[in-house]
């Protein structure tokens, strides 16, 4: 509607809607074909964000279901452990859709390392290969057997995603497969005391050391910079040792628009020798001259921090062994 | 003196070195030879896994395809074959894999002809426990396929390091003989496509 307005102005705005929509025109199956993966382009979402099992470059799951379905994942990882991984892409080129989920799984790694309970909920939509494929690591093969597996996706995928409903029926489909897995007789490693614990708890130790150590250590550093400062030292008149620090003078105070210069008075206790050393003061700065630094070293660890807690997460690397069932549709 | 000392410092140094280097290699070749023992011991798992499941399969097919008698015996009969055959996985010779790998393709093809026949059979292609049972058949086959491509990888890392030099002479030495692959399937071999 917009072109139709556009063309009755001038032959300029013509010419600019023309170019427009010949750009369009090549863009558009560029879109459609945009979706098509390989194991190195799917984005492994969980690196940015640990709390974020779904990977959707497409958009074919709705922002709301992608929250819904992180919180029914991540639920289900704080109470067993299991890490299920989302994946919904539109094409995987060439790839067999089970290979390509056995493939993918290994490359991430999904589940704990001692548990191998990682659980990979694959989706392409493409006609050739429209599939949903369960990947079960070795550790959940047990609990969720194929026959469930394809239970799962017969009674509560396929019949939405069969409609083009692809968001409903993920949604479905991860709900029942917690459902499961919560009523199943699956016991958490973690209870144990092995796998869960390690990277994790070890990283959360490390950081906590680093915050109670890390102020000793400069308090430390202080102290001992102080004692090198006022330690009496040999007095170049008399050879005693009793030439020490007594204070430091401000000859000139800085501005913004110079530096500034002290000096340091040096005196020997025994035979009144005094010696002046002189000293550069920096330039004053906006905003206040050694805050820069100090802010530095916090910002460093609160990004740390975020590493470790909510921010960028991993995988496991758990371990399958292709496991699991497909369903095409 | 000194030239003494030397005398009998550079052997012991020179058999020491050639010692830690033996030893590196032998234990590096103990340590393929556990990862392809490993990963063989998946695939029969695997295949172990598929016979398991053939008892209840050939039990619910019974029940419905009356006229497949002979069907279902090939298969019964296949799986007794493929269950005296196994293979000590010091042994995973060329013809022992080879001999495995026979009786498990004609198990293999019996169960796809099987699968095949079946679908002249409405109301077992609409029960809930066979689709299911199909179901668990596929991912075995699909499991079996992984830990073969998985042993192969493992077996030619074996090879590879066995078989360069200088580590060829000390296999030769110590007994380590080259790992046979898995062939690629012949068309009776693959696993039967179930499409829904």
């Amino acid at each position: 509607m917009n072109k139709i307005k556009k063309i009755s102005l001038t032959e300029k705005g013509y010419r600019i809607v023309f170019s427009v929509s010949v750009f369009l025109a090549i863009l558009l199956p560029l879109q459609l074909w945009g979706g098509t993966y390989t194991l190195e382009t799917i984005p492994n979402t969980r690196l940015s964000d640990r709390y974020n099992y779904v990977s959707n470059p497409d958009g074919i799951i709705t922002p709301g279901d992608v929250q819904q379905i992180n919180r029914l994942l991540r639920s289900l990882e704080d109470s067993l452990g299991i890490e299920v991984a989302v994946v919904a892409v539109e094409s995987i080129g060439d790839n067999e859709a089970r290979d390509f989920a056995t493939d993918l799984f290994k490359k991430w790694g999904i589940g704990k390392k001692a548990d191998d309970n990682g659980l990979l909920i694959q989706l392409v939509t493409e006609p050739v290969q429209r599939s949903v494929v369960f990947e079960t690591g070795y550790g959940i093969e047990g609990v969720l057997p194929d026959a469930i597996c394809y239970r799962i996706q017969q009674r509560y995928m396929i019949p939405d995603m069969r409609e083009g409903n692809f968001s409903s029926g993920m949604v479905k489909g991860v709900a029942a497969v917690r459902e499961y897995l919560l009523a199943s007789d699956y016991e958490r490693g973690a209870i144990v005391g092995n796998g869960y614990s390690s990277g994790e708890e070890i990283s959360t130790w490390a950081l906590l050391a680093f915050i109670l150590i890390a102020p000793l250590g400069i308090m430390i550093i202080a102290l001992i910079a102080n004692y090198m400062k006022h330690r009496p030292k040999k007095c170049p008149r008399c050879g005693k040792k009793t030439f020490r620090y007594i204070r430091r003078q401000t000859v000139q105070a800085a501005t913004y628009a110079r530096a500034g210069m002290a000096e340091d008075l040096y005196r020997c206790s025994n035979c009144e020798y005094t010696e002046k050393k002189n000293h550069p003061i920096d330039r004053l700065r906006r905003g206040g001259g050694g805050g820069p630094i100090i802010f530095g070293g916090l910002g460093g660890m609160g990004s740390g921090r975020g590493g470790n807690f909510g921010g960028g997460g991993s995988w496991g690397g758990g371990r399958s062994g292709g496991g699991g069932s497909i369903s095409r549709f | 003196m000194s030239k003494k000392i030397l005398w009998i410092a550079i052997p012991v140094v020179v058999i020491l070195l050639l010692f830690g280097w033996t030893k590196g290699i032998y234990n590096n070749m103990v340590q393929h030879d556990e990862t392809v023992k490993t990963a063989w011991s998946q695939v029969e798992n695997q295949y172990q896994r598929r016979m398991d499941l053939i008892p209840n399969l050939v039990n619910t097919v019974k029940g419905y395809a009356t006229h497949e008698r002979e069907t279902l015996e090939s298969v019964i009969n296949a799986r007794a074959k493929a269950t005296q055959m196994t293979i000590n996985p010091d042994n995973l010779t060329e013809e022992s894999l080879q001999r495995f790998q026979a009786a498990q393709g004609e198990l293999s093809s019996a169960l796809s002809r099987l699968l095949v026949a079946v679908e002249r059979y409405p109301d077992l292609k609409a029960n809930q426990n066979f689709l299911e049972l199909q179901a668990q058949l596929e991912g075995t086959e699909n499991r079996i396929a992984v830990e073969r491509k998985r042993f192969n990888e493992t077996a030619q890392q074996y090879n590879t390091y066995i078989r360069s030099f200088p580590n060829n002479i000390f296999a030769g030495m110590f007994g380590f003989t080259p790992k046979a692959y898995f062939t690629a399937e012949s068309g009776a071999e693959r696993a039967p496509v179930v499409e829904f």
